[in-house]
């Protein structure tokens, strides 16, 4: 079945046939709000609560844009304001968290050099500015043609392609920095 | 010390990592289970701003029709009332004073 036949079917009623959307963009989705968040149980909430908001919004849906556009908008919007909401609620716990640490048998000094290049490397891209992240998400997570991922982001290509330039020069910067820490 | 090479090695790997990890098989199952759940909900219960509404509406409604109520009650005994209060037509000396009457 085409998209837009599936599309239409959902509006007249047939509930199911979402499961079809959903099984043909959890992945893409899912692979997305990872990249933002980098949390598995973060980016399943993000993917469920992406889908319910497609479903509530279907109908508003014109079709200027292609759907997975459409969609991608959606799941960015979802997770950037996911992680708005929890750098909130986690500012004080984090804080209190490294202060019982220090406080018990390690030096804040001590807490902070131990983390792993993993680490290091996801704050690296979250430090990223906004847009540098998201394009570099959009074509290194989701590998989506420069194409679309300008339509997404409602750019010119060569704004995605100056964006990913400077987002690698940008991390390769960071990197070295905190890698090459003695 | 990272060369520029491990640096990038480092970011693929990640990237990999991150792209490959798997998310619950049950995951649509458990989305079309909140999208039911929240049909039904808005089936039952009202959205807050139309049960405010709802509030609003049947009091004025309650308000009105208390007021209308009172504004329409007309006694139909009122001059009969009238009488009964007046002294003077409840005892009257004269009506004892004619003559067969006594």
């Amino acid at each position: 079945m085409y998209e837009a036949e599936l599309i239409d079917s959902i509006l007249k009623g047939n509930q199911q046939d979402f499961v079809l959307l959903i099984k043909k963009y959890q992945q893409g989705v899912f692979r997305t709000s990872m990249g933002l968040v980098h949390n598995t149980e973060d980016a399943e909430e993000i993917t469920q609560d992406v889908f319910v908001k497609v479903y509530q919004l279907l109908s508003s849906f014109n079709g200027k844009a292609a759907f997975s556009t459409w969609l991608y908008r959606i799941a960015v919007n979802t997770s950037l304001n996911y992680l708005r909401k929890k750098k909130r609620k986690n500012f004080w716990i984090g804080l209190t968290d490294i202060l019982q640490v220090a406080s018990k048998d390690k030096s804040i000094e001590t807490i902070i050099t131990e983390r792993s290049d993993k680490v290091i490397i996801q704050q690296a891209l979250d430090a990223l500015p906004e847009k540098q992240r998201l394009a570099f998400v959009f074509s290194k997570y989701e590998e989506l043609p420069q194409k679309q991922v300008a339509d997404i982001m409602n750019i010119s290509e060569g704004g995605v392609e100056q964006l990913l330039i400077r987002a690698k020069n940008n991390l390769k910067k960071i990197l070295e920095k905190e890698l090459n820490r003695p | 010390m990272n060369s520029k090479k491990d640096i990038d090695h480092l970011i693929e790997s990640f990237v990999a990592e991150e792209r490959n990890t798997a998310f619950n098989p049950f995951l649509a199952t458990r989305i079309m289970e909140v999208i039911d759940k929240k049909r039904n909900d808005e089936l039952v219960v009202f959205s807050p701003v139309w049960r405010s509404a709802v509030i609003a509406v049947s009091l004025f409604v309650a308000v009105f029709t208390g007021i209308a109520a009172g504004s329409l009650y007309q006694s139909k005994n009122a001059a009969a009332d009238m009488v009964l209060m007046n002294d003077g037509s409840m005892e009257n000396f004269g009506f004892y004073n004619e003559i067969g009457n006594e």
